[in-house]
């Protein structure tokens, strides 16, 4: 069970707030509710930033927080993840894209025997809808985009998130949670772990997977599918796209046959998925699954 | 990037790996101990595999050497020019293996995979023996030998397992996503040699090392790419030119590839995907316009879409942008616009005044629908319409 699920976040930390982007985002976190305590700034500690705290270090804190959003550049991310995880923090969201590869599965390792989960690195985060009992944005998925339901959208491309998110508002299908898992190769928690840890939520009555080409993680996804008890849909983004050219993300890259979106819809198919060419037709089997 | 053989073994040897000796052609003079030697191979340093198959790798005595390399310049083609040329030493291997190692993201370590038989033989072989390795965890080399020993001899498994591990230390210190050597040649006497080795590094990570030492690679990398992919990422994003009839411009991967497939599934095909680049400015919309009107400009292509996810982005910005880049430069083929804006992100924004706006610069359809978009694009592309 995901714990920003079953008790929301009560203390939230931002590394790196003061920067063009970041405090952009900070300040729509704040105005959707996020109770953000304190901002990590070295060098800027003492300050405030649109009234929020500034501290040099997570260390400065003088309480625990259960949640960490890092706009920590990328070269500096593996070290603060390690901070977050070496503080016991539930929630980590590493934001930037371009981290090395290897500082990420340093990263992922030290979430995952922190016990920590770690969304990212490369990610929008995440949003709870608000469905009466407050609701939550870790990062950059906009409320507006979204709202409260039963189906819980997993994503790899933030663009792509935020787009689903919002046809699936307009279509009237409502998100329990949605959650940019990461772009990257190397993410804090793959799309099987997610799925699993939907299982026993009793807010979700269906899971929407939206992953794109390149990479194997469909795979260990179409596995768990077969032992997830509520209904998975899955569309592959990139149906289109040539073979042996990297298509932005790192890693989206149809490199062999078993990358391509036509392996991994076949995959999840085979594994109990619904799939569907495109979010609009997974949109459509959505509407046919949550019929009261 | 993918590394030449020559730059990828030159990092080798950084590490201490041992490789055959070699001096690169032209530039460098033959050293007199390899001019004594009874044997030589010359190999083009290209990024393809199957250069053997190709005529690309060949014994040479030295003498002929610029004989032969002249003989693979015309395999490869003008195209090809610049590609450079590695003379090394033969070497008698008792016995050739196959070793790489390779980043799986979705187990989270390193994937080494090994082969009893390499060189060209690998590709009919019994499939590798694969097995995850974790960074930083204690006895390796006591993992590889223990999956090893069934089918090497125990010192040779051994020796085969040390070489995985400092090759695995090598991996991490050069930021590589894949580290492969085939053939890794036993020699007589039990020494290892690497004698190819193909290599990818993490782009990310390219700033924590010597571009010089990679400069023959990125050159080649830089030739696959069309001019207007290159001018694009001299100004700070990605473009991939595709062979279609709409030139569409949007930023994000996933809704990049989402647009590619809806134009797809409806008889069109897209003719650039775009996306930002590392290190790229914050603000791309208006190169990202020049290249998408620059291909919009070719016979076969027959509209614009220009598509943008704004979470928390002013769409104002946006569309100033757009407005002031269609007064300057209007729109070649009918161009059709689609915002999705949070709203933040068009707070204190006339949506209103800005349709009127862009309907005025040449605008064809503004629709915050992909689809609805797509279908116009369809509609308005069917034979018998201009």
């Amino acid at each position: 069970m995901l714990t920003f699920l079953s008790s929301r976040p009560r203390r939230v930390v931002a590394f790196n707030p003061t920067g063009r982007y970041a405090a952009r985002q900070v300040a729509e976190m704040r105005a959707a509710g996020t109770p953000i305590v304190a901002g990590i700034a070295l060098g800027r500690g003492g300050e405030s930033l649109d009234g929020l705290p500034l501290l040099d270090s997570l260390a400065d804190l003088d309480a625990p927080v259960d949640a960490a959003i890092l706009y920590t550049p990328p070269e500096g991310t593996l070290d603060a993840v390690r901070q977050c995880a070496a503080a016991r923090i539930a929630t980590i969201v590493a934001a930037a894209e371009y981290v090395p590869v290897h500082d990420a599965l340093w990263a992922a390792k030290a979430a995952r025997e922190a016990g920590s989960w770690l969304l990212g690195p490369n990610t929008l985060g995440l949003c709870v809808p608000d469905a009466g009992e407050g609701g939550l944005l870790l990062g950059s998925v906009s409320p507006a985009f979204c709202a409260p339901g039963r189906v819980a959208l997993l994503g790899r491309s933030g663009t792509l998130t935020l787009a689903t998110s919002r046809l699936m508002t307009r279509a009237g299908i409502g998100q329990r949670v949605v959650i940019h898992m990461g772009g990257d190769s190397v993410i804090g928690r793959n799309p099987h772990e997610w799925l699993a840890a939907l299982a026993d939520d009793p807010g979700t009555a269906a899971v929407l997977y939206c992953g794109e080409i390149g990479g194997d993680k469909e795979y260990a996804l179409a596995e768990a599918v077969a032992a997830f008890p509520k209904p998975v849909v899955a569309t592959i983004v990139g149906r289109h796209a040539p073979v042996d050219r990297q298509m932005g993300h790192a890693g989206a890259l149809i490199g062999a046959e078993r990358e391509s979106a036509a392996s991994k819809l076949a995959a999840l198919r085979e594994g109990g998925a619904r799939v569907a060419p495109t979010p609009y037709a997974a949109i459509d089997i959505l509407k046919g699954i949550l019929v009261p | 990037m993918r590394l030449i053989e020559a730059e990828g073994k030159a990092l080798l040897a950084r590490h201490g790996i041992a490789i055959p000796r070699g001096v690169m052609l032209p530039e460098d003079e033959l050293p007199a101990s390899l001019l004594a030697r009874d044997g030589m191979v010359l190999k083009a340093q290209v990024l393809e595999g199957g250069r053997g198959r190709r005529g690309l790798v060949r014994r040479v005595d030295p003498a002929d050497a610029t004989e032969a390399r002249a003989a693979m310049q015309l395999i490869l083609g003008p195209a090809q020019d610049g590609v450079a040329f590695l003379l090394e030493e033969a070497v008698a291997p008792v016995r050739e293996m196959f070793l790489a190692l390779r980043v799986d993201g979705t187990r989270q370590g390193i994937e080494f995979l090994f082969s009893a038989s390499g060189g060209v033989a690998v590709e009919e072989g019994d499939a590798p023996v694969r097995l995850l390795l974790s960074p930083g965890v204690p006895g390796l080399a006591e993992q590889v030998h223990a999956a090893l020993r069934c089918l090497l001899p125990p010192a040779l498994s051994a020796r085969v397992a040390r070489e995985a591990v400092r090759l695995l230390r090598v991996m991490e210190a050069e930021d590589l996503t894949l580290l492969e050597i085939n053939p890794l040649a036993e020699l007589e006497g039990g020494r290892l040699v690497a004698l190819d080795a193909k290599m990818v590094r993490d782009d990310a990570a390219a700033g924590r090392h010597d571009a010089a030492a990679t400069r023959a690679s990125a050159a080649l990398e830089d030739i696959l790419l069309s001019p207007l992919e290159r001018a694009a990422r001299a100004a700070g994003f990605t473009l991939v030119e595709m062979p279609g009839d709409v030139a569409l411009v949007s930023a994000g991967a996933g809704l990049g590839m989402f647009l590619t497939d809806l134009l797809a599934d409806h008889g069109l095909s897209g003719a650039s995907f775009m996306d930002n680049a590392q290190g790229g400015p914050a603000e791309t919309t208006e190169a990202r316009l020049e290249a998408a009107f620059d291909l919009a400009e070719r016979p076969g292509v027959r509209a614009i879409l220009f598509y943008a996810t704004l979470a928390s982005r002013p769409m104002g910005e946006r569309i100033e942008t757009l407005l002031s880049f269609l007064a300057r430069r209007p729109a070649p083929r009918p161009l059709y616009v689609g915002f999705a804006a949070a709203p933040s992100a068009s707070r204190g924004f006339d949506a209103a005044a800005a349709v009127e706006r862009l309907r005025a610069a040449g605008v064809a359809m503004l629709h915050d629908d992909p689809l609805t978009l797509v279908r116009a694009i369809a509609a308005g592309c069917r034979p018998g319409r201009s």
